[in-house]
């Protein structure tokens, strides 16, 4: 599996959505809550640390086994998507979830902004898009 | 284009080679003094090496967040890569960490580092007979030894080569 798990996080740093598409990506329900709130904090740091100035944050995380990209809206909500190192037009994925986000998450007029996504149409058309990148990339 | 600074951590933490070619964005603005910055960058790495042992999507048993992780244990962070720079990392067996801040345009460079530590950090430093293992120090040798080799790597123009500033 080329992409393996999805994370959301709000503006304060905390976990909004958490979704994996293969069974080894799983990381423990505190873990992940843990790591959405370090990843927020690293993002600040990586922009503080910076020998030139105009730094955003963290766009892309490399490690051996996996990818880390981070789209960070302009109201500060970032999107984390775990894929595969030789995984491609990932920003473009990026870009796609989070149309799915402003229209199915957004427009929804029973959600809470900052709250935990719980809304059925955005789990569906994302497992729908992943599934059709998953099938265009193999 | 090119690098902007190494540090080079002891296995606790202690920068024990600082040194920077380009830096628009003084220490002052980001840190507050060196010290603090160096320390700030210790911890960025350190916790970022736990978070992608613990996020590894390959490893069976990976260690839970919050555990000790041995040097070598669990899947390995190599760079990250922001809007402005790319922040490349190397954790060698003995404990010592060498990160070297580049363009955002710069392949992958652990090999890279892996050959800077080998022929360079080795070289000049561990087996200069005068040098306490962990300790800080300030050679010429291995300044001008990076310098060149760093431009025989594509990585430093004639013009970035600044004073050392440790």
């Amino acid at each position: 599996m080329s992409v393996y798990s999805l994370y959301v996080i709000n503006k304060s740093g905390g976990l909004i959505y958490n979704r994996d598409f293969c069974e080894a990506a799983r990381v423990e329900t505190n873990d992940s809550l843990r790591l959405a709130s370090i990843w927020h904090s690293l993002h600040a740091i990586a922009s503080q640390l910076s020998p030139v100035p105009g730094c955003t944050g963290i766009e892309l995380l490399e490690a051996d086994t996996f990818n880390l990209h981070c789209f960070q809206t302009l109201t500060g909500t970032k999107f984390l998507l775990v894929v595969d190192p030789h995984a491609s037009f990932i920003p473009a994925l990026l870009q796609r979830i989070y149309e799915l986000y402003s229209d199915y998450v957004m427009k929804n007029p029973f959600y809470e902004t900052e709250q935990v996504i719980k809304c059925e149409l955005f789990d569906e058309n994302v497992e729908l898009l992943i599934r059709r990148y998953l099938q265009q990339v193999t | 284009m090119g690098c902007f600074n190494i540090y080079i951590f002891n296995r606790q933490g202690t920068c024990i080679y600082y040194h920077e070619w380009f830096r628009p964005k003084s220490v002052k603005q980001g840190a507050g003094t060196l010290q603090d910055d160096q320390k700030q960058m210790f911890g960025l790495f350190w916790t970022l090496s736990n978070f992608c042992a613990t996020m590894d999507p390959k490893d069976q048993d990976k260690p839970q967040l919050g555990t000790p992780r041995k040097i070598g244990q669990g899947c390995k962070f190599r760079s990250f890569t922001t809007n402005s720079y790319k922040c490349n990392f190397l954790e060698v067996p003995s404990g010592i960490k060498l990160v070297l801040n580049t363009h955002r345009e710069a392949p992958d460079l652990t090999d890279v580092l892996q050959a800077l530590y080998d022929d360079i950090f080795v070289e000049y430093v561990v087996k200069n007979p005068m040098y306490v293992p962990g300790q800080p120090f300030q050679s010429e040798q291995f300044v001008n030894a990076l310098n060149a080799f760093l431009r025989q790597n594509g990585l430093l123009q004639q013009q970035q080569i600044m004073q050392a500033a440790v």
